[in-house]
């Protein structure tokens, strides 16, 4: 999935736990073949090539909740959310400090909506060729939930689940107490691409159970003449957010669920966000553009509970796997 | 699908709540459990048209208890139980007769009861029913394997039982599935078979059934292809044929042959002299072929769907048949469907069939006087309403079921014993 992974758990069967790890792995690998827009044989690749060719393309009754799902993320968002504008990628090359041309967007934006989007039981069709659906803001972190469930359902009790950062807690660790989570800084991690040991985390806590997910803008991004801009992109403009957040962390009982609320807010900018997340009444924090820290974690003690000590998380592991899927 | 913004975390939740969260369930069915009743009542018969007042004219009432559950074992691996119990209580029509008089016809000063025609110079054809006493019970069991042999083809297993205190009938099936062209294209076959054994209720008393158990047989082959047409329309259509072998007669049913030298009834006594009237006699093999195609529209404004299906019948005993079912399934925004739809059925005769045999048994290599086998169509009206709550749906449904002489397939058999009913079932599933 492009990121590192990891799963951690205790189990006193050692069998147990290398079964689980192959568990985690095959969950995660259906995923990717199905939903990966990066593998032809994906059926994401399969609806993508068959846009605007007047042939639907047949889909299972999980691709049909997935679809559910963002379609309520696309009316819960006023469109902000929306899985077609993917086609974004396009035009916008992080790597290189260079904006797109106005022209090249006005190209792109009518392949965007999901609205245009043609459903009927069990059928997809992507009305205009070009546009293309992508489920990347999604099943990372449904993948998550998807491990932990079948963890719990190996007869796993305590396990964490960190898919690129995305993270699933099942059950707390066998002393009771909650996984300590460090919540990544991004006033520090500017600049720095991937976690470095002296990294000082913004906080941490211990969740017990549940999801937390952080989505930012400080991981990619580009500065042209002096102007930064992040890789969070308005569907109806086709520009980075203006009042961008520099990251949302959210708690809640499901990651694809935290995952969704957190990359909402950051695409509804810094004043909308932040009333949002407070009209929803999760568990939440935000750093703005500016650095400031806006502790809302407190929404939910029953998740976690603050910790001020060590991040020992490492320590905490008798097995573990790390895999870049 | 809600777009109801008032609690966006609540509906959030539940939408991310229905995502299966397990991978590779593909094809197979979600995990899930239905239980349905329905009360199956047949119409009275007209007291006009029973011979001499004689059985019940009240018909079959059947209630009906079934349960289903679905269960997917693994990725690969799905069971489905289905069982189903039904108490039939009421009367069914015993064979055909004639309208007859009594007079003294040898001048014995006896009368005797002397078979009468009408001014054509036809017999009047009476029904003679079963007294309302019948009262059976039946217990289906199926349980049936589907198993995902790669991500396109699939194959499945069926066996079941169905007992009644008479009857006794074991089955089993088998079948593949392949998908090919996008999945735009299905292609399915199987082969079933089915023995059953047939032990009349109280064949001491009536000489006329049969006296000993009784068996026959089935052997079935179909196959279908399922096109999707484009995004909104499917058509499927399939081809079976089934071949039954012995005991095909109805252990309940006689045949009256009417004759000048009329015996088996006199004037003082209603009830026949059971042992002169013969038990009926069909052929012991029936080949029966069925073709169908099946059309589905998906109206994307509209939000509904319009089903429409073609079944032709065609079998040895020159019974054949064509059946039209059209529906409407509309939904609404809060999880409302409604499906009105009607049903028409046309039936010819089967070569044997009479309603009035006249002569002698011998005359006659078969003979019944079923109204199932005499030529008549039929008109379904159906209405049905189901309500969605996230997992669970409920449905009530409504039928009747109203035949006719006019509706046949050729020459109607003019049978007054034909079939009206009625059927409300609710049924509540759920997925878990």
């Amino acid at each position: 999935m492009g990121s590192p992974c990891e799963v951690c758990l205790y189990t006193q069967d050692e069998a147990q736990a290398k079964q689980a790890f192959l568990v985690a792995r095959s969950v995660i690998a259906e995923l990717e073949a199905r939903y990966s827009r990066y593998r032809q044989q994906s059926l994401v690749s399969k609806i993508n090539r068959a846009a605007g060719s007047g042939r639907s393309v047949a889909i299972d009754s999980e691709t049909e909740a997935l679809l559910d799902y963002a379609d309520q993320l696309y009316h819960q968002s006023d469109g902000l959310f929306d899985i077609t504008s993917g086609v974004l990628r396009r035009a916008w090359n992080f790597k290189v400090p260079r904006l797109p041309s106005e022209r090249q967007l006005s190209q792109l934006l009518p392949l965007i909506g999901w609205h245009q989007v043609e459903r009927a039981r069990g059928q997809l069709y992507l009305p205009k060729k070009g546009m293309e659906l992508d489920f990347g803001g999604i099943v990372k972190e449904y993948a998550a939930d998807a491990v932990a469930r079948r963890l719990y359902e190996a007869g796993l009790q305590h396990a964490l689940v960190d898919l690129g950062g995305d993270i699933r807690v099942l059950g707390p660790m066998p002393n009771g107490r909650g996984w300590r989570i460090g919540i990544r800084n991004p006033n520090q991690a500017r600049g720095i691409k991937a976690k470095t040991e002296g990294e000082e985390p913004l906080k941490r806590i211990q969740v017990v159970r549940g999801a937390i997910t952080t989505s930012g803008g400080y991981e990619r991004y580009m500065t042209v003449n002096g102007k930064r801009y992040g890789h969070i992109l308005n569907p109806k403009t086709g520009w980075p957010i203006e009042d961008g957040l520099s990251s949302v962390t959210v708690l809640s009982e499901h990651c694809v669920l935290a995952g969704s609320l957190s990359t909402i807010a950051m695409l509804m900018g810094e004043q909308r966000g932040k009333t949002w997340l407070d009209s929803l009444g999760v568990p939440y924090i935000v750093v703005t553009h500016t650095g400031m820290i806006l502790d809302k974690l407190n929404n939910a003690p029953s998740l976690s509970t603050h910790d001020h000590g060590e991040v020992n998380k490492e320590q905490a592991q008798p097995l573990s796997t790390d895999s870049t899927i | 699908m809600t777009k109801e913004k008032l609690n966006p975390l609540v509906a959030l939740t539940a939408s991310a709540l229905a995502l299966p969260g397990t991978v590779g369930a593909g094809q197979l069915p979600d995990r899930s459990a239905a239980l349905q009743y329905s009360l199956y009542e047949e119409s009275s018969l007209n007291e006009n048209d029973l011979f001499r007042g004689a059985g019940s004219a009240e018909r079959y009432e059947i209630p009906v208890l079934m349960a289903k559950g679905v269960w997917p074992v693994n990725e690969k691996l799905a069971l489905t139980l289905d069982v189903a119990f039904e108490k039939m209580s009421g009367a069914s029509p015993w064979y055909m007769t004639v309208e007859r008089e009594d007079r003294d016809v040898d001048g014995d000063g006896d009368l005797e009861s002397v078979a009468v025609r009408d001014a054509s110079g036809n017999y009047i054809p009476k029904v003679r029913m079963t007294g309302a006493t019948i009262e059976d019970t039946r217990t289906d069991l199926s349980l049936s394997a589907l198993y995902l042999t790669s991500d396109d083809s699939s194959i499945s297993a069926t066996v079941g039982i169905s007992t009644e205190d008479d009857y006794q009938a074991l089955s089993a099936g088998l079948g593949v599935a392949l998908e090919f062209n996008d999945d735009h294209t299905t292609v399915d076959a199987g082969v079933a078979v089915s023995g059953d054994t047939v032990e009349a209720e109280d064949a001491a008393i009536y000489n006329d059934r049969p006296q000993e158990e009784k068996r026959k047989s089935s052997f079935s082959l179909y196959g279908g292809v399922t096109q999707v047409l484009n995004r909104v329309s499917t058509i499927q259509t399939g081809l079976g044929v089934k071949m039954l072998t012995g005991y095909l007669t109805d252990a309940y049913k006689r045949v009256d042959f009417i004759n000048i030298d009329d015996q088996n009834f006199t004037a003082d006594e209603d009830v026949i002299q059971s042992s002169l009237i013969p038990h009926e006699s069909r052929p012991a093999d029936r080949t029966q072929i069925t073709w169908y195609v099946k059309y589905r529209y998906f109206l994307q404004d509209m939000n509904t769907a319009f089903h429409a299906d073609y079944r032709y019948y065609d079998d040895n005993w020159g019974v054949n048949s064509h059946t039209v079912d059209v529906s409407w399934y509309i939904n609404n925004e809060h999880g409302w469907q409604f499906v009105p739809s009607l049903r028409l059925y046309k039936q010819s005769k089967a070569d044997f069939f009479q309603l009035v045999y006249e002569g002698e048994q011998a005359d006659y290599d078969f003979y019944s006087t079923d109204f199932r086998l005499s030529g008549y169509g039929a008109v379904s009206y159906r209405f049905a309403v189901v309500k969605m709550i996230s997992q669970w749906r409920a449905r009530l449904g409504f039928e009747y079921y109203d035949s006719s002489d006019s509706l046949a397939l050729g020459e109607g058999s003019d049978h007054p014993a034909l079939l009206d009913f009625s059927v409300v079932n609710f049924d509540v599933s759920t997925k878990f």
